[in-house]
């Protein structure tokens, strides 16, 4: 489904605060439309690309308020997706606490008036990613130890296995919804679709699931909040994407979006489109990930190239679907999409698990 | 000592406020006072572009809250040296009042004799809650032209509601002034005088013909601008304010 216009202008109505705050248990609270992000003042509302997030400051201090995006509000992803962070919060990963939801079980509310499903956390400070080798290696150790206390969940617990391959096609999809009459998307679409569905069926022959856990299901740096006083990871964040699928899912993601993917200043969007793997940096995030889960390395290396595939690819269709990358320039999109996974191979040399 | 706050008002906009507000900050700080320069016009934050030509540091923030940044001597607060020049600051209810939290001075802020608060047009909850919270008195900014000087009128009867003391009127874009023989020539029909404004006439400010006439902002109070019609006239406009506002205790410029 293509991302509804956005008529709230990325805020909520005073009377859905009152309604899903009261849910939360705070009748009393003040909206902080901005913040502080390495020392800059910024809009929060500019900083959230798929869902409304706010700022608001109670009793119990300052607090993240979400609204699940529209492409998982559904009410079995959003149970799990919640008891997952609180799991990890539980196995003292660097999660935010999740407030509970009115019944005390749950961690989310539904706002019945609206229909949507809303997360309410601890606002955790801390620094942006600095587009550094260091930051990249923190990062990948944080998701490899993640993926450690993940691993001890049970993945019944989710109700859908969505590897990195279908979650693309599914963007991919989107292309001939939204561009039906533009003959280089038409061609995108074709190219992009075949090329993922290929490596996918390649690796699934061969044993792609024989190590699958929950993961995180979007490692990019800006659901990552670094520490400020030391290095580390403060707060992983944005659990919408989680769900059941081999580790190199998230290796792959973090490859593509700490060594890959060019973005605009302190935003999420898209700069340029992505010539080159950043082989320091993508080295980094896989030693960092190797050094703090080398086990989940090790199964997940050969199915890292194709999964970073789909991953890439997956971005590029988002860059076409959001208007980062303009219609005039999609042919060049076409020529690198079956490049891909010889672009990862190319940069990157896993033998055994390690890096070459 | 605590500081005392000046409201720039219009209920019209365009007139010129916060014009006004910029430059009457930097005569008052000309005169020896420590200035703050408060942006509430939310909707349209154009005080960076009026001191763009000036070094300084941008706004911090503090436990949430916006500290003021300093240009040219002059503490100074504005959405617009943090929301994109192409980027339209939408705040409504509890985003407009927490705005307003985090913008308001709190005790954060530095020690000022003034603030000069550049209000935004028309009145809205955003002026309730301000004229509510911080003490001070109002000087109106209007335009000689029949629609602005009826809106003047409209803004000026809800502040007489409120009790909001009202300082008197600036009248911007009044005359041209010429250059050669300095004969003064009405621009927007009449120049009134004081019987024609709902309220006491403080200063007529001509139309101020110079190029970029908003940039660098100090360059022009200082002495290059010696003979600017409309650099003397913000002088005289800033004694007078000074004067009623802080009564004789006012500073004079070194």
């Amino acid at each position: 489904m293509l991302k509804p216009r956005d008529r709230q202008i990325s805020t909520f109505g005073d009377d859905e605060l009152d309604r899903v705050l009261s849910a939360f248990g705070f009748d009393t609270y003040g909206v902080l439309p901005f913040f502080a992000l390495n020392g800059t003042i910024l809009d929060l509302r500019r900083r959230t690309e798929t869902a409304r997030k706010a700022l608001v400051e109670t009793s119990a201090g300052v607090k993240v308020l979400k609204q699940t995006p529209w492409y998982c509000a559904d009410e079995a992803l959003v149970r799990m997706q919640t008891q997952f962070q609180t799991d990890l919060t539980l196995a003292g990963e660097p999660v935010p606490q999740l407030e509970s939801g009115p019944s005390g079980e749950s961690h989310y509310v539904h706002d019945e008036f609206s229909g949507q499903f809303f997360t309410l956390q601890t606002y955790v400070p801390g620094r942006s990613w600095s587009e550094t080798a260091d930051d990249a290696a923190i990062a990948g150790a944080a998701i490899g130890r993640m993926h450690l206390s993940a691993a001890r969940l049970p993945t019944t617990m989710v109700p859908a296995t969505k590897t990195v391959h279908d979650s693309a096609l599914g963007v991919i999809d989107l292309l001939p919804l939204a561009y039906p009459n533009d003959d280089a998307v038409t061609r995108l679409h074709h190219v992009a679709r075949s090329t993922v569905a290929r490596t996918r069926d390649r690796a699934l022959e061969s044993g792609y699931r024989d190590a699958m856990q929950i993961v995180h299901g979007d490692v990019n740096p800006f659901n990552l909040v670094f520490d400020d006083e030391r290095p580390g990871i403060a707060a992983i964040v944005d659990f919408d994407n989680t769900c059941v699928d081999n580790p190199a899912h998230d290796i792959a993601e973090g490859v593509a979006r700490f060594g890959w993917l060019q973005y605009r200043g302190l935003s999420s969007g898209y700069g340029a489109v992505p010539s080159g793997i950043d082989p320091i940096a993508a080295d980094a995030f896989i030693r960092g990930f190797a050094q703090a889960n080398p086990t989940a390395m090790s199964t997940a290396a050969p199915f890292i190239a194709s999964a970073f595939c789909a991953a890439a690819a997956e971005i590029l269709a988002i860059g076409v679907l959001s208007g980062y990358y303009p219609l005039a320039n999609v042919d060049d999109l076409v020529d690198l999409v079956p490049r891909l996974e010889g672009l990862f191979q190319a940069s990157i040399s896993l033998e055994n698990g390690r890096i070459a | 000592m605590t500081a005392r706050y000046l409201f720039v008002y219009g209920n019209k906009g365009g007139v010129g406020k916060t014009t006004v507000a910029v430059n009457l900050a930097f005569a008052i700080a000309e005169r020896g006072h420590d200035v703050g320069l408060l942006d509430l016009d939310l909707s349209g934050p154009n005080i960076p572009d009026l001191v763009s030509g000036l070094h300084g540091e941008p706004p911090t923030m503090r436990d949430f809250r916006v500290l003021p940044g300093e240009y040219g001597g002059v503490a100074m607060s504005s959405l617009g040296f943090f929301v994109a020049a192409e980027h339209a600051p939408y705040l409504a209810g509890r985003y407009l009042s927490g705005a307003l939290d985090q913008l308001l001075p709190s005790e954060h802020w530095p020690s000022l004799d003034v603030v000069v608060v550049d209000m935004p047009p028309g009145f809205s909850d955003l002026h309730r809650r301000v004229f509510d919270e911080l003490e001070g008195a109002v000087l109106a900014v209007s335009t000689p032209h029949l629609l602005a000087r009826q809106d003047t009128s409209r803004g000026l009867e809800l502040l007489a509601h409120l009790g909001v003391p009202v300082l008197g009127i600036v009248e911007n874009l009044a005359h041209v002034v010429c250059a050669h023989c300095r004969s003064e020539t009405p621009l927007l029909g009449f120049s009134g005088g004081g019987e024609t404004w709902p309220a006491t006439l403080i200063e007529s400010l001509p139309f101020d013909s110079t190029p970029d006439q908003a940039v660098n902002v100090p360059a022009m109070l200082g002495s290059a601008s010696a003979g600017n019609p409309f650099r003397a006239a913000m002088r005289s406009c800033a004694s007078t304010v000074l004067k009623q506002l802080m009564g004789e205790r006012d500073a004079q410029a070194s």
